[in-house]
């Protein structure tokens, strides 16, 4: 064989996520400079964000909250923070799995502004909303415990990009096969960083220190 | 849908026909490839160019497909509740 046949490299010069980190990036500096804290809350569908969402709106009562909502379909949740005492926008993204900066800077145009918190609910999936950056301070995951202790390590991304871990639903613990104890310890192996707090909206056990966090 | 990382349909196009632009330049190079190496009667290094030529080709008409795709997936709307 000749060595004219050499291996070639095909050079694709562009991010495939530039758009949406150049968005993100501008939202950034715009929720700083109106003193926001924005945070990404990300998990499965039906870990309990929305339940969360309510009791934190009714627990930080004295702060304006904002909330913009990501579902494929309804305002459901959207309706529920309203009811719960905050602003709230719906997105809906019509069959996409995750919520972008594009999307979430259409919303914003579409709130006050002046809160301080912004709470964005992405759409209930543990994979793909972890690639997408939306500006957020911080990413927060929520893993109930009906979930089972696995998921940090079948799904490591989210739980390495975020800075809070929610164990949610612990009322539930006498009654499912979940070891929260290897939960927790997967979630820190995967990020020695993440800051972990086992609670229960229900019955409100555990929130005051999520709460305290929030309030940091 | 998921859409594999692209942060925008609009990128995902762009990104599709930049790729589908290289892989027909390639494949034009491997088909080239492949009769040099007939001629050269290397015809295992022609089998390997023709098959990976055969599969740029694929990839291309698989690209050409995504505009359709892409198009039946309406953006999302948003609402003040």
């Amino acid at each position: 064989m000749s060595s004219s046949f050499s291996s070639r490299e095909i050079p694709i010069h562009a991010p495939i996520l530039g758009a949406n980190q150049a968005k993100a990036e501008a939202l950034r500096q715009r929720f700083r400079s109106q003193g926001m804290k924005s945070l990404n809350l990300i998990s499965s569908p039906g870990a309990g964000k929305t339940t969360l969402l309510e009791k934190t709106i009714k627990g930080l009562s004295q702060f304006k909250i904002g909330v913009i909502e990501g579902d494929i379909a309804t305002a459901r949740d959207a309706e529920r923070i309203v009811k719960a005492g905050a602003h709230a926008v719906q997105i809906n993204t019509h069959g996409a799995c995750h919520l972008d900066a594009a999307m979430v800077e259409k919303a914003l145009d579409q709130l006050d502004g002046d809160y301080r918190f912004l709470f964005i609910e992405n759409v209930g999936n543990l994979v793909c909303p972890a690639e997408f950056d939306l500006g957020e301070e911080a990413k927060v995951a929520i893993l109930s415990v009906t979930e089972g202790a696995d998921k940090p390590a079948k799904y490591p991304l989210v739980f390495l990009q975020s800075a809070v871990l929610l164990i949610s639903k612990i009322d539930l613990l006498p009654y499912v096969d979940c070891d929260i104890q290897a939960m927790m310890a997967d979630a820190l192996l995967v990020n020695p960083n993440i800051e972990i707090f086992p609670l229960s909206a229900k019955t409100g056990e555990g929130m005051d220190a999520w709460f305290d966090w929030l309030r940091r | 849908m998921c859409d594999g990382g692209f942060d925008s349909l609009e990128n995902m196009k762009m990104l599709a026909a930049q790729c589908s632009q290289r892989f027909e330049q390639e494949k034009r190079f491997l088909e080239e490839w492949v009769l040099r190496a007939e001629q050269q009667g290397d015809h295992r290094a022609a089998l390997i160019f023709s098959q990976t030529a055969f599969e740029l080709g694929r990839a291309v008409s698989t690209l050409g497909e995504l505009k359709e795709v892409s198009s039946a997936h309406p953006e999302a709307t948003v609402a003040r509740v």
